[in-house]
Parts: C-alpha cells; structure tokens; sequence
C-alpha cells in the first residue's frame, strides 16, 4: 500500500476529483494548505500573457497595490519586478491506494493538474505499512475498497 | 535534486507563534519549498488544565518539507533549535508544546509542471 500525498492548485481541485472518480479512486481526503516551492512564491509581473497574473491576481494587488482598471485615480502601470508572494494557497489530496493503482493515479493528477507554468504543484508516493476500516475492523487493503 | 537520491518527508508539529521564526531560519539554511497547514492536537499531556475546564485541542502549525537524506538532519536540527521557547534563565531550554518532528520515507516525487519523475533506488 502506498499513501499519494497531491499538492495542487486550489481551481484544479475540482476537475481532479472528477478525474479521480471516473478511475475509480472513491476515498480521498482533501486539506487545504498554503505553500511554495524553490522559487519562494516568487513571480515576474506582469507576465506576458497574463495567465499567472489572472491565477493570482488577489496577492499582486495586496501586496503592490496594483489596481487594474486603468480609470482609477490610484493605478500605475505594473513594474517588472520580482514580487516575493510567501505562501500560495494551495489543495493537499490525501489517497491511499494498493501498489497497482499508484501509477494510474499519478498520471491522472499529473494530466489534470499541468498548466507548464511554476506552481504547478508536487506528487509524493510515500510508503503506509497498514490500513484499518473503523467500522469493520477489516486491515490491509481489504480496508481501501 | 538528482535523480536516485534519497528523499525524506519531514512533518514538523510546531506553535503557531513560532512558524515565522522556523520559517526564516530554514530560509538561511536555503530550505525555501514547503506546505503550512493549521492542526489540532495533543500530546502526552492530554492537552492543558486550567481549574475545571480542559482544551484537548491546541492549535499548532504543520510544515511539510521533502528533502533530500543528506539535508534531513541539518533541517531537523533547525527546526528543533528555533522552535524552542525557551525560559526566561535559559532562552534555548525547551518547554512542554513546542512540538515534534517526524521524519518518513518517500518512495516517489513527481513534478507535475515537467511531469518528471523521481524514483527512489532503495537497497531491498
């Protein structure tokens, strides 16, 4: 048994869960965390087409006071500047899964979840020794299905 | 990080009061990639009794790091020191719920932006 620790991009969470199910992965906890990666949340604003900017638009503005409507007395055009964002929200997918269906449900994720732009997230494939179904008491994989 | 290395989940319970501190000395260490997530929970102490009235549930703050094996107990030993709370006579003494670290094996990681993949070469 293995557990798949996902973490992805919080719009990306919804798609996955239908992914998931039509793979037939029925259990999955989902946490909400916050997190970054190598690059410290940081991001180049504006980017070209604007996609990032869109995604995290909320924190650009919080943090530079960017207003986007041009009309408003207080907007400057956006500066080409790293912008160190901290931690990003993100969705943590929880799913523990025999050995057999690991790849399948990595592929999964990874097909839904890839935009090729940084942020995309992490899967990690972690070792879990034992399962118990607290209802039955049934262990091991027995208790997955 | 290269292919076939080692890699460690480190799962650090900590005060939420002490995350920023953590946070920043790892920073130092060049540790920048990690997961908060807000907890709950106890330890051996069964929560805190105050008169009458026992909370069961503290708030805490977990980090999620994934490192490779060679880092792991350089990170442990950052996140231990600068997570104490210390006393008023001795500032780097420990006190009751400053937390723990777990450190578990990964066997895989996955970027999902490249799609690439990292496998573990454990010896059996």
């Amino acid at each position: 048994m293995k557990e798949i620790i996902a973490i992805i991009r919080p719009e990306c969470a919804e798609p996955t869960k239908d992914g998931l199910e039509a793979i037939g992965v029925k259990g999955v906890t989902f946490i909400s965390v916050t997190g970054r990666g190598r690059q410290r949340g940081t991001i180049r604003a504006p980017d070209p087409e604007g996609t990032l900017r869109r995604e995290i638009g909320v924190h650009i503005m919080h943090h530079r006071g960017l207003i986007d409507n041009p009309e408003d007395p207080k907007y400057h055009e956006p500066v080409e500047k790293e912008i160190e964002l901290g931690f990003l929200p993100k969705k943590m997918f929880m799913i523990a899964a025999d050995d057999t269906e690991v790849p399948a449900i990595v592929s999964t994720i990874i097909k839904l979840n890839r935009s090729e732009h940084q942020g995309d997230g992490r899967i990690f494939v972690c070792p879990m020794n034992d399962a118990v179904r607290i209802r039955t008491g049934e262990r091991g994989s027995k208790a997955l299905l | 990080m290269r292919r076939g290395m080692f890699v460690k989940l480190i799962r650090a319970i900590i005060r939420p009061e002490t995350t920023l501190r953590v946070i920043e000395a790892l920073e130092r260490n060049g540790i920048y990639a990690m997961t908060r997530l807000n907890v709950a929970g106890r330890g051996k102490e069964m929560g805190i009794t105050q008169g009458t009235v026992r909370y069961s549930e503290i708030p805490k703050e977990m980090l999620m790091i994934v490192l490779p094996d060679d880092a792991v107990s350089k990170a442990v030993k950052v996140i231990e020191t600068t997570a104490r709370t210390g006393t008023r006579k001795f500032p780097a003494a420990g006190n009751i719920g400053d937390g723990k670290i777990f450190v578990t094996d990964v066997d895989e990681s996955h970027t999902i932006r490249t799609g690439e993949k990292m496998q573990e070469t454990r010896p059996v």
